[in-house]
Parts: structure tokens; C-alpha cells; sequence
């Protein structure tokens, strides 16, 4: 919480004087005086979260020809001298649209350090409630009268562990779409429908008394607390709408699309991604938990694997189909990778010093291979590449500026990415 | 003899206190004035309805009951405020609200997983202390300073809860943690940003943390020598040096020396915590608990910025009083809802620019509004010591979907408004067979539909519908004269009431 009277007067008289430091926009402008792509293309991001830390040492760098590598086998895609693993047989097809970035490094092993780390761009600070990357981007996006937020979270693991507004605000907060859900029927919006006793009645005469007490109570006065949960009531009145029921409304797929993409959480997950893809929402992520493989790391990250195979490529099919490919850029990833070396239990335990982040879509993913790692998989040797930069990378797809700062809960104000990111060149 | 003595000084002690709460706030109320805008004498105050309820949702936790309000608001006694306050501060329920505001100030942490599990029985002993006149210096003492030890009974009395061992378990048990809460939150000091290394521009330096730190390490068992907590050290990771216990505030202060047997570190930095002359502690408190009840804090805590003069004196006055009344929570409270600051309109600030306290419409905890939703449906406030199970779990289950336990850090998002508009918890209020209130109204036909109207309206909003909304209800229909479907017209009444913005705010 921030403190002190003067709140307003502060942030604004600092903002005017940092803004002066770093003019607004000249970075955005830099890029694309360098030559860069249109920065605005993207319309939207799907982060696929693979929680719990993947072992992308067999998934996106497979290190065959070193014992580290384990029995990890590679294939080639479609694009010369960029393999996947095997358990990617349908992503291959996909290459010429994905970018696989080998040279991620941090310093955060622990899992709610990584995590925050990994989702705000940003080491945990007493106090600071940073927010994740999706409520950066619908903050950035927001549009105020949109039935469907800005931010849709479909099966993530128990809050407070993801998925924060953090000091943005509720109007920023995910709509949260089966909080840890154990099978397809969980993949519900909680409280979207009227009471069951009173749902095939015309609502109309409660919702409009509703809303003209409330325009009333809030005439003419200054923004407030109040008016923000005035503002809670409105969103959620429009998200009551039957489009944004239908919106989730897996049953309006064929049978066969919903094979395509694997009758699980995860695979179903990125089938709802792509609905609320079409309907504009500007940040939807499905995560995937299980990654934490200490013990029989290659069965569980095989099984793992071709889930995330099943519903990414379909996805890639989906939004290719719909001319949404380049608008759409999908991130897949987890806080940290796992250690080289396979232990004792046939595992393998966290690694956050060389691991690798899959992108794909947009305009820029053409196939390439960022940074390298060594034979063993142990260090970067290459283009080493941080947290920050990911999200600045993401940040300049948007056509967000990364510098651009955003009052906070503390005394200062807090940019998109740490001050330090610099964005991955082959990749915006 | 040495009794009888204790007793004059008491009583000497007593009879040189000043003033009462409302003499207080009438100082206060002076020196704060000094902030209004020429020309204006004092902030413009709320109506009596809304300051019922404003006073009753902050010293209490809940809206008033429909009888309460309709009694308030015939009232023309002129100390009726005042009374209203000192009923509302000495019941029960006002001990209950305030430990969950001591609660949720000192272990911010409690309130969400994975520590959300020590809330209950932390609040349970703070409310219990609260009730038994402890000052809240020596609650902070006990609760800084207990025992790994398991506890007996508490002692001889076994009505007494045991003092719980939060400040052990919300940090897991590292020293480093624990100081970091107890120089944070219970002081407003954050030395944890000297954590990891100096800060060139912060007041607090690396070793000053671990110093700090250093009062936290467990005694090695078996330890008798009643100065052993000196000779503690903690080491500084990632570095050779390791230092010993030292208060950042650089005070040479030691621990009364009449103790025969070891005592802890911590224990030795609870007593200074809690003595009368730290310079934090009832700072820190007077300045949270304005913030709580008026929705900002009335100093600034951060070094960079001022407050002006008026503010920084009502805040010595008060800090000053409160620990002249032996650190008395609900004398404080009951005096901060006594000043016209508090009492104003809450549209008072608007086109005027002043650095006068005005207070902020605040939303409503969670406990708050499920509370207050009880009351409404016309059923008695939940008590976990008399209730079912069933019933707790419930409150339990609504207040983790509306996860706010302090005014200021109250927010709605757009899942919750759906939750308040079409979850189970909130059905179960809105439909007639649960809601007593409604129940009752269908079945007397003795009374109009106006009567039910009016009746919905005081026990959800404390007032009775204005004439804009009389043409209004009956425009949209809930005026209609029909028995039979009464039931179900009430029942969508009271949906929409409890979902306005005006039961959704203190304002």
C-alpha cells in the first residue's frame, strides 16, 4: 500500500521528471527507425505455462550426442538444423512459425522465486506487488467496455502461486477459468449464470434497478473506491452476456476438433485459448503443471510433452486457418529448466543457469535458434538471455513500450520490463 | 503497603488525566481545522444515517441492524454520536474487529496461503486479550516473545487461549524473516531492503539488518547466564562477517536486569518493542488504524515526502494519549471516530484542494460484507464460538473469495462482483427460504408492499427509499400488489440492493 497524502502529487511531479529522463515512446521509435518490423502487429498473446519447471534440455535442446541427454531422441522440422524432440512430431510441422530461444539463464532455483521471477520479469521485493506479464498486457490493452477481460487464466495451479494483478489493479485481474482443474468439466467461469432458480426469467428489471441506483450513487462524484466497485459491477454484468457464455462453451467445437486437440485439461485449455483468441482477448494462458520431474523425469516429461504437441500445434493449425498466425504471438515456457546431469531417481532437479523458452507466431518467429548452450547443456555459451529481455521482447511484438513506467504500490513508479532488459534482436 | 501505595499512584495517575475521547478529538479537530480552506470552518458532516453506519461497519464489522437504524434515526439527543460510540466500542464485537485489524497489521502474511491457517487462532487470542483490557504494547510483547516451548494450558487459568506462535510459523521459523515482521510490521520500519546489501540512498545498512536479525536466533538449549542473548551472533550470508545483537536505532538498551534466568533474544526485543518510550510502535499503530478507519494514513511514512504541521501534531497528540492510557485500542478507536475528520461527509473533499484528512469512501473487507450481508437477510452475526460447523465454514469459504481484511486494501474484481451477484454463499441470502427477513415480510399480509419495501431498504441500506426511487421501483415493478409472487419479488429486491455500490462502500 502506498503511503502518504501526497500520493498523487508525488507520482505524477516523479513521473513527469523520469519521462523527461527517458522520453516516452523513443524507444518504441528507435526500433522502428532501426528497420525493425511493425511493432504493432501483434494483437494478442497465448502463454502456454508449463509449471513446475521443465526439463526443455528434452524438449527444445536435446543434447543426443552427450550422456546428459538421457534417452531424449530428436527430430528434424521442416526447418534445416532447428530439432525438436521426438514427442513434437506435429509442432515439426509448425517450425517455420516458432523460434526456440536456448540461452535463457537466471539465478532464481527456488519455485516462488522462479515463478514471480519468470511471470513479472522481476526478483521478488519486500513489498512491491509486481504484476504478471498478462496484466501487463491487458492493462496496456484495455478497453473499457469489452464483455471479456483482458487477461484470461484457464487451469492454473492454486493462487496466490500465479496470476496477479498485482499494484495494476482488478480492472487487470484474470478472469480465472478452472482454478486447478482436475478434468475437462472443470473448465467453467464460476458464477456466470443466474441463480438456477431464477435464470429462465427475464432479468432485466433487477439488473436496471441495479444500474440506475447505482449511477445515481455515483453521480457526479470523483473517482473513488467506489467507483471502482462500481466499475467490478459493470464487467461483470457484461460478462453475463450469452456471447461470453458461449465464449466458453466447449460443446459449440465438433468432436473432431476437440480429438485434434487432446480430450485433456491442457489439450481443451488451448481449444477455449483459441475461442477467446477470436474474441479478442489480448492475454490468454493455459497452464500445464507436473514439470517438477525430481523422479522418472523421462516417462513424465514424454506424457507431459505430448499434451503440450496436441494442443500447441493444433492451436498453430487453428490460427494459421484463421489468418491470425502472425497476429498472434504464443510463448511457451516455465520458470526455470532442469539440471543436465539426471539423478539417482532417473530425474532431474532445477536448473535455472541454461534453460530454453519455445515462441511461435507473430511476425518474427521464422525458424530461428537463439543462443546456444554448451555439449553437456550445463551454461549458456551464447547470447545469454534474462527474464526482462523475454518480456521486452514480448513487450516491442505489442507495440508496448518495456520502459514505460506504471505507478506502483510503493513510492515509485515500476516499468513494464526491469530498466536493464534489452529485446532479443532476431526477434522483433 | 507497597499495594496501597501502587493504588494512590494510580489513582493520582488518574485524576491528572486531561481529557476524555471526545476532548481528544475536539484538540484534534482544532488542529486539523487549521487545514480547511479559508473561509471554512469545518468539513462538512455526514447524516446521521450514514454515520451509523459507517461507525458501526468500522468499530463493529457490520451494518446496523434495520431496528438500530430506524432508532438512531429518531434520536434527537445531541451527544447521540458519542453514545453511539461508546456502545459500539465496549461490545464484544468491537474486540473481535480490532484483532483482525492487529491481526492482519502485524501478519500481513496470515492472510494468504500458505499462512492463512494461523489467522483464526491469532485473532482468536488477540480478540481475547482485547476483551480482557490487555494494553496492546504487552500483546505485541507476547506475541513478538513466545515460546518454542510447548505452552501448558496458559496457566492456571484454562479459559485463557495459549499465546500463538504466529511470528515463529509466518516466517518459518528464520530469524531473518522474523525480525524482518517485527521491525516491519509492527513498527513500520523496513530494514529488509538492507537484506541482501547497503542501499546507498536508504537509511538501514546491511549490518544493521542482521544485527536486528542476531535477536531472533534460538538460544542454544540449556543456556542459564541471563545475558546469553548477547553473546548470540548471526552470520551474513554470502559474506565472511557475522555480527551480534544491536538495535538499528543504535540505542545502547538492555532488558530489566532483575530476570533470573536466560532469556531469549526475542524476548529482549519484545520489551523494547513494547515499552513505553519506543518511538515506533505507537506511531505506527495510531497512523494504521487512522489510515483503517479513514482510508488514508495521516502522516506519510515515506522519508521523502511531508506532512504538514497539523497533521504531524495530531498524530504526536494522539500517539501521546494513546500511550498515556496504557496503549488502549479501543479508546483510540473510539476517539478517531469521534473527530469531525471521521465524521464528515464523504463527498466533502470534492473541488477543494486542502491537505485536510478528509475521509475516503473505503470498500468493504470480507468479513465486513459477509457480516453485514447476515444482518441484512435479518440473520444474527456468525459467532465461532456458538455457531455450527456448517456455518463457519461457510463465512470462512465467502471471505476467501473476498480475501480483504483491512478498508484500505479492499478491492473488487470482476469474479468477485459475479460471485456477489450469482454465487451459492449469496443465493443462499437472497432466496426466500433462507433469508428470514423476506420469509417473514411474504407471509404478513398485513403489510403493503410499500411497508415491505421500505422495511428491505433500512435493513440493506440503513434508510428508507426517496422519492427518485419509490417511482422508480414502481416503474420497474416490485411495487406490484400480488401475494403470491411477493416472496420471489422481495427476494429480487434485496439481490439488487446488496449488490449497489452504496452496500458495497463505507462512504
Amino acid at each position: 500500500m502506498l503511503q502518504g497524502i501526497s500520493r498523487r502529487l508525488f507520482c505524477s511531479s516523479l513521473m513527469a521528471a523520469s519521462t523527461a529522463a527517458v522520453p516516452g515512446g523513443s524507444w518504441l521509435h528507435n526500433l522502428a527507425a532501426a528497420g525493425k518490423s511493425d511493432t504493432a502487429k501483434v494483437q494478442r498473446v497465448i502463454l502456454l505455462w508449463l509449471h513446475g519447471g521443465p526439463a526443455t534440455i528434452d524438449l527444445w535442446d536435446v543434447k543426443t550426442d552427450h550422456e546428459n541427454g538421457g534417452p531424449s531422441r530428436e527430430i528434424a522440422t521442416k526447418t534445416p538444423g532447428l530439432k525438436f524432440s521426438d514427442h513434437f512430431s506435429r509442432l515439426a510441422n509448425w517450425s517455420e512459425n516458432c523460434a526456440v530461444i536456448r540461452s535463457m539463464t537466471t539465478r532464481e532455483g527456488d519455485h516462488g522465486r522462479a515463478v514471480h521471477l519468470a511471470r513479472t520479469g522481476y526478483v521478488p521485493q519486500a513489498g512491491i506487488d509486481f504484476p504478471d506479464l498478462g496484466a501487463l498486457v491487458a492493462h496496456e490493452r484495455f478497453v473499457p467496455d469489452a464483455a471479456l477481460p483482458g487477461f484470461v487464466s484457464i487451469a492454473p495451479p492454486q493462487r496466490p502461486a500465479i496470476a496477479n494483478s498485482g499494484f495494476l489493479g482488478n480492472a487487470a485481474a484474470p478472469l480465472v477459468v478452472g482454478e486447478m482443474a482436475k478434468s475437462i468439466d472443470d473448465l467453467t467461469v464460476r458464477d456466470l449464470e443466474p441463480f438456477a432458480a431464477w435464470r429462465t426469467d427475464d432479468q432485466r428489471r433487477r439488473v436496471d434497478l441495479l444500474q440506475e441506483m447505482n449511477q445515481e450513487f455515483l453521480g457526479g462524484k470523483p473517482a473513488t473506491k467506489a467507483t471502482e466497485i462500481g466499475s467490478a459491477t459493470q464487467r461483470a454484468l457484461r460478462m453475463m452476456h450469452p456471447d461470453v457464455l458461449a465464449a466458453f462453451d466447449l460443446n459449440q467445437e465438433t468432436g473432431s476438433t476437440r480429438d485434434r486437440y487432446g480430450r485433456t485439461v491442457f489439450g481443451q485449455g488451448c481449444l477455449l485459448a483459441r475461442r477467446l483468441a477470436e474474441r479478442d482477448v489480448p492475454f490468454i494462458e493455459v497452464s500445464l503443471g507436473g514439470w517438477d520431474t525430481h523422479s522418472d523425469n523421462f516417462n513424465r516429461v514424454g506424457s507431459l510433452a505430448r499434451q503440450v504437441d496436441d494442443g500447441f500445434a493444433s492451436l498453430m493449425q487453428d490460427l494459421h486457418d484463421r489468418g491470425m498466425l502472425d497476429s498472434t504471438l504464443i510463448l511457451c515456457q516455465g520458470e526455470f529448466g532442469r539440471t543436465p546431469k539426471i539423478n539417482a531417481n532417473t530425474g532431474r532437479d532445477h536448473w535455472p543457469r541454461a534453460w530454453a523458452v519455445m515462441m511461435a507466431g507473430g511476425p518474427n518467429c521464422r525458424g530461428q535458434i537463439v543462443g546456444s548452450t554448451s555439449r553437456d547443456g550445463t551454461t549458456v555459451e551464447t547470447q545469454p538471455h534474462s527474464v526482462p529481455n523475454l518480456i521486452a521482447t514480448v513487450c516491442a511484438n505489442l507495440g508496448i513500450d518495456p520502459m514505460k513506467q506504471n505507478a506502483s504500490n510503493v513510492n515509485r513508479p515500476i516499468r513494464v520490463a526491469d530498466p536493464d532488459a534489452q529485446v532479443i534482436e532476431e526477434l522483433v | 503497603m507497597k499495594h496501597t501505595w501502587t493504588l494512590a499512584i494510580l489513582l493520582l495517575l488518574l485524576a491528572a488525566l486531561p481529557c476524555s475521547a471526545n476532548e481528544i478529538a475536539a484538540q484534534i479537530d482544532k488542529q486539523l481545522n487549521s487545514l480547511l480552506p479559508a473561509g471554512t470552518a469545518a468539513a462538512v458532516p455526514c447524516d446521521e444515517a450514514t454515520f451509523l453506519r459507517r461507525v458501526s461497519l468500522d468499530l463493529i464489522g457490520r451494518i446496523p441492524t434495520a431496528a438500530e437504524a430506524q432508532a438512531f434515526a429518531s434520536r434527537k439527543n445531541p451527544n447521540a454520536r458519542a453514545e453511539v460510540i461508546a456502545e459500539l466500542a465496549n461490545s464484544p464485537a468491537a474486540a473481535q474487529r480490532l484483532a483482525t485489524f492487529v491481526r492482519s497489521l502485524w501478519f500481513p502474511q496470515t492472510s494468504v496461503a500458505p499462512y492463512e491457517y494461523l489467522a483464526p487462532d491469532t485473532e482468536a487470542w488477540v480478540a481475547q486479550q482485547l476483551r480482557r483490557g490487555e494494553p496492546l504494547n504487552e500483546i505485541a510483547r507476547q506475541l513478538i516473545s513466545v515460546s518454542y516451548a510447548p505452552q501448558t494450558g496458559a496457566g492456571k487459568n484454562e479459559a485463557l487461549l495459549s499465546v500463538p506462535k504466529t511470528i515463529i510459523e509466518a516466517n518459518d521459523h528464520r530469524p531473518e524473516r522474523m525480525a524482518a515482521n517485527a521491525t516491519g510490521e509492527f513498527l513500520g520500519v523496513d530494514l529488509s531492503c538492507a537484506q541482501c546489501h547497503d542501499h546507498p540512498f536508504h537509511a538501514w545498512s546491511q549490518d544493521q539488518f542482521w544485527q536486528t536479525a542476531a535477536y531472533f536466533e534460538p538460544l542454544k538449549s540449556g543456556e542459564t547466564a541471563h545475558d546469553a542473548w548477547q553473546k548470540q551472533t548471526i552470520a551474513i550470508p554470502d559474506t565472511e562477517r557475522t555480527v551480534s545483537p544491536a538495535l538499528f536505532t543504535g540505542e545502547s538498551w538492555s532488558p530489566d536486569v532483575a530476570l533470573a534466568t536466560a532469556i531469549s533474544g526475542r524476548e529482549v526485543f519484545a520489551q523494547w518493542v513494547s515499552q513505553q518510550s519506543n518511538r515506533y510502535f505507537a506511531r505506527w499503530t495510531v497512523n494504521q488504524l487512522w489510515a483503517e478507519l479513514l482510508g488514508e494514513p495521516l502522516v506519510t511514512l515515506h522519508p521523502e515526502q511531508f506532512s504538514p504541521a497539523a497533521r504531524e501534531q495530531t498524530l504526536e497528540l494522539l500517539s501521546h494519549e494513546f500511550v498515556k492510557r496504557r496503549f488502549d485500542l479501543r479508546w483510540l478507536a473510539s476517539t478517531i471516530v469521534a473527530t469531525q475528520a471521521y465524521q464528515a461527509k464523504s463527498t466533502a473533499n470534492s473541488g477543494i484542494e486542502s491537505e485536510y484528512p478528509f475521509i475516503q469512501v473505503r470498500g468493504l473487507t470480507g468479513p465486513q460484507l459477509f457480516d453485514s450481508l447476515s444482518v441484512a437477510a435479518g440473520r444474527p452475526p456468525i459467532r465461532t464460538d456458538l455457531d455450527s460447523a456448517e456455518t463457519i465454514v461457510r463465512r470462512s469459504d465467502f471471505v476467501a473469495a473476498f480475501p480483504a481484511y483491512r478498508t484500505v486494501d479492499a478491492q473488487r474484481s470482476a469474479t468477485q462482483a459475479l460471485a456477489l451477484m450469482n454465487g451459492p454463499i449469496v443465493e443462499q441470502f437472497c432466496v426466500p427460504q433462507s433469508n428470514p427477513l423476506v420469509q417473514g415480510l411474504a407471509a404478513a399480509p398485513f403489510l403493503s408492499e410499500e411497508e415491505c419495501v421500505t422495511s428491505l431498504f433500512w435493513s440493506t441500506l440503513g434508510r428508507a427509499p426517496h422519492d427518485e426511487e419509490w417511482k422508480r421501483l414502481s416503474q420497474r415493478g416490485f411495487l406490484q400488489e400480488d401475494a403470491d409472487t411477493r416472496a420471489r419479488r422481495l427476494s429480487e429486491l434485496f439481490w439488487v440492493l446488496i449488490n449497489t455500490v452504496e452496500f458495497n462502500t463505507n462512504h
